[in-house]
């Protein structure tokens, strides 16, 4: 369980998250949407303590990750798998080594597995065949795909997902909705997807916290979304939706 | 084959540490490949010997200086010889060469041949200093201080001379150009020290090597040669000192208005005084234009023979 | 009056900040694992890689420093020898350790700051550390590491050619023999001169890789920003390589 609590930061004196509290349970899958730039990577990027808060504290498990030493705070960030907005491959290795290096560098496995499991992450993004390509060669999405591997290659108990759907083509979105679905059924992994997409907000998340102006403006489920009175979340909602909408209906 | 980068590095490494190593022994005179044994020495006074230096037997390099360190009685060295050298007791070492001619060195003078070997480690007696040339090392400031003197008052008076010579308003100027000319020269042999100093610098090594020829006979006989160079150095002196209050008296008379234009233009006489004077300056200055105190840093150099 | 403070602060924040970070660093060594395979490959860059321009250099060097000593030591009384006793201290003393720092601060230097720095701006340090690796061992300790073990090695080679191009010019140009260039430097030699060199070659090492993952490591900006990281690298480098040079000389001589 991840627990946000009054998390303040300010960029040179210009805040971007106000006492921002969060609750992330066991086994769910949470959406944090938000206007760009409203601070969702922030928000993200402090769940892993790869931000300090200027105030407030980010509890994993029961331990404020604030507080613990670098070597402790690493033993927890093993348990999260991280796809980063821009994919954050690495760009002096192969595809197929950017996937295996989380199983090289933390497992014992023998060349052999690792090769195996490799191939195996590359199939579930529909990836199968660029193994042997560098980062620089990739499409954006195939980029961000061959990240959605490396993040998952562990088999994480959190999977903090940085706009996984952003740029990909509709089918390939719903192939990646679906595989993060997956993931959280099958592996009971607790999932995190920051994004403004509405649809895939639809698909997968359990529950919705909305930013807003810095500020946790609004929290609750999925079905509460649209019975919800607020304002501001339903302008969010109806400007995604109604390009949802004119999707389907252009489709049928 | 693909070569692995740990081995390629591997072999860096090596190749490195082997170039160093051979590099230094190199320079350090150090056999390349055989070992070296170290031996020590003390003396009076290491005369300047430092760490590197070379160690020479009978001429030929076969070692060099690892240390000199300070100790109550004089100076400790160490020096190290290429172990194939095999240094006899009886053996002696002494500081050889002159520092500002050439380097110095430790010179080991080999006991008899039949005598049993040192073994590394060993202390090698400093052969005897012999000190029979304080006495002239004495005598020495007392000639130096008179030069120093004199040389100075020549420049003084030939620095007159060249400004009255090159003064533009002088009219002396166009009549006078042969005389600037040798004023001229002259200067040029007081800046020029180069040509002098090679004059003396070989005189001294010739009095080096006919002290160190003589040394080994008769104590007498160097320093009666030795008096001999002095004798000389103080005529010199002496001249030299003639001549300048000659130059000197001439131009007080220029400047005082006793050698007007018109006398010397019609009186060949005083030109040819000054100009005789001047060469008489020339020829000597030649012989001795060394700033008179290289001469007592020469003779303390003759000392460590 | 802020932005005055604000410049007064900055070198002492700088200075903190690295030592902060070679401190983090040093904490990472024991963590053989993640760095060695990385050390073995910068040891081939920083290292390897470098001989040629650095040869290039030393050579070029050595060749020039006879030359130009000859010619201003040109004079009767003033044995040719002492062009040796004159050329290998300055090699090995001087200049092989100082042009091949100069030289590897913009070959090495501006290398690893944009590789850092792009490492930085795009995610990839903060993907290396979210996956709980500790990015500081894994990508500076090699590094830092590859460069204080390469750079002697660069340095005895860049006296070896700097000798050897100093013995080419005296040969092309007649000014001194061989044989009297070696006698000069052997009857002139400083035990001391080689270690002398070795040890700048162990700090300058550590100058320029430590400078340019301090510089590319805290980059910030996009693009831009890694251009002035890679600029910055370089020149810290060559500054502190001759401050380091000018302490160095005052210390231990
Ligand atoms: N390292 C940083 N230094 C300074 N400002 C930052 C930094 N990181 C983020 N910000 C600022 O914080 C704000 C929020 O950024 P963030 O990346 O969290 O937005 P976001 O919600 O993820 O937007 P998007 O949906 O476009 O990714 C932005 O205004 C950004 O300029
Ligand atoms: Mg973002």
């Amino acid at each position: 369980m991840i627990r946000v609590e009054h998390l303040t930061k300010a960029f040179n004196g210009h805040p971007v998250l106000q006492d921002v509290s969060l609750e992330i349970h066991e086994g769910e899958t949470l959406a944090i949407i938000g206007r760009s730039g409203s601070g969702k990577s922030v928000l993200m990027k402090h769940i892993i303590g790869l931000m300090k808060p200027d105030s407030g504290r980010v509890f994993v498990d029961g331990t404020d990750i604030s507080s613990i030493s670098y070597s402790e705070l690493r033993l927890v960030r093993r348990q999260f798998g991280v796809l980063f907005q821009g994919g954050a491959l690495f760009d002096s290795m192969s595809a197929f080594d950017n996937v295996a290096f989380p199983l090289h560098t933390f497992t014992r496995k023998s060349e052999d597995d690792i090769r195996r499991e490799t191939q195996k992450c590359l199939d579930l993004v529909h990836l199968p065949h660029v193994g042997a390509v560098n980062p620089s060669e990739l499409s954006g999405g195939m980029r961000k795909r061959v990240a959605l591997a490396r993040a998952i290659a562990l088999r994480p108990r959190y999977i903090i997902y940085d706009e996984p759907t952003s740029g990909l083509d509709p089918e390939t979105s719903s192939t990646i909705n679906e595989l993060i679905k997956g993931l959280a059924r099958q592996l009971e992994i607790t999932s995190i997807v920051v994004t403004h997409d509405m649809h895939s907000v639809l698909a997968i998340a359990d529950r919705v916290a909305f930013i807003h102006n810095a500020r946790m403006h609004w929290v609750g489920s999925i079905n509460d979304l649209h019975s919800s009175e607020d304002e501001v979340l339903h302008a969010f909602v109806k400007a995604n939706e109604y390009f949802i909408g004119a999707a389907a209906s252009g489709a049928s | 084959m693909k070569i692995p980068n740990e081995v390629k590095i591997g072999i860096a490494v090596v190749l490195a540490g082997t170039v160093f190593y051979l590099g230094t022994r190199y320079f350090r005179d150090l056999p390349i490949l055989s070992r070296a044994h170290t031996y020590y020495t003390e003396f009076v006074n290491a005369n300047g010997l430092v760490a590197g230096n070379v160690v020479s037997i009978n001429g030929v390099n076969v070692g060099s200086v690892s240390d000199v360190q300070l100790v109550r009685a004089g100076a400790r060295v160490a020096f190290s010889v290429s172990e194939d050298v095999v240094i006899t007791q009886g053996s002696t070492a002494k500081v050889g060469g002159l520092s500002f001619i050439s380097s110095i060195q430790l010179d080991i003078v080999l006991g008899p041949a039949d005598a049993p070997q040192h073994a590394p480690g060993d202390f090698i007696p400093a052969a005897e200093q012999v000190d029979f040339l304080g006495e002239i090392a004495e005598r020495a400031p007392d000639i130096l201080s008179r030069a120093d003197t004199l040389l100075k008052n020549t420049r003084q008076a030939l620095n007159t001379a060249e400004t009255l010579v090159s003064d533009p308003t002088s009219d002396l100027l166009q009549t006078m150009s042969s005389v600037k000319a040798s004023a001229d020269a002259l200067h040029t042999i007081l800046l020029a020290e180069q040509r002098s100093i090679v004059a003396v610098l070989s005189d001294i090594q010739a009095l080096a090597g006919a002290i160190m020829t003589l040394a080994q006979d008769s104590l007498a006989v160097t320093v009666d040669g030795v008096n001999v160079i002095l004798e000389r150095m103080e005529q010199n002196l002496a001249s030299l000192e003639t001549t300048t209050t000659a130059l000197s008296d001439l131009l007080t008379k220029i400047n005082s208005g006793q050698g007007t234009l018109g006398r010397l233009v019609t009186e060949d006489s005083l030109y040819t005084e000054l100009h005789q004077t001047v060469s008489a300056l020339r020829r000597i200055l030649e012989d001795f234009e060394e700033d008179p105190r290289q001469y007592l840093r020469h003779l303390k150099l003759v000392e460590i023979f | 009056m802020n932005g005055v403070v604000l410049n007064l602060v900055r070198p002492f924040f700088s200075l903190g900040r690295f030592s902060l970070l070679l401190a983090k660093a040093c904490g990472s060594l024991g963590d053989i694992g993640i760095y060695r395979k990385n050390m073995v490959v910068q040891m081939v860059r920083i290292g390897l890689e470098s001989i040629p321009i650095v040869a290039l250099a030393a050579a070029f060097s050595g060749a020039v420093t006879t030359v130009q000593t000859a010619y201003q030591l040109v004079s009767p009384i003033i044995p040719p020898k002492v062009i040796g006793a004159v050329v290998v201290p300055s090699l090995t003393m001087e200049l092989a350790a100082v042009v091949t720092g100069f030289i590897l601060s913009g070959r090495v230097g501006a290398r690893i700051a944009a590789e850092l720095g792009t490492m930085r701006v795009t995610e990839q340090i903060d993907a290396l550390e979210a996956m709980g690796l500790n990015s500081v061992g894994y990508l500076i300790v090699p590094r830092v590491a590859a460069g204080i073990l390469m750079f002697p090695v660069l340095y005895v080679a860049a006296c070896l050619i700097g000798v050897a191009g100093s013995l080419l010019a005296a040969m092309l140009t007649g000014v001194v023999s061989i044989g009297e260039f070696i006698l000069g430097a052997r009857e002139h030699y400083d035990n001391f001169g080689p270690y002398f060199g070795l040890i700048k070659a162990f700090v300058f090492g550590f100058l320029i890789t430590s400078i340019s993952c301090y510089m590319g490591y805290y980059t910030e900006g996009g693009a831009e920003g890694v251009g002035r990281s890679t600029t910055r690298a370089a020149v810290m480098s060559c500054v502190f390589i001759l401050v380091a040079d000018f302490a160095l000389a005052i210390v231990l001589l």
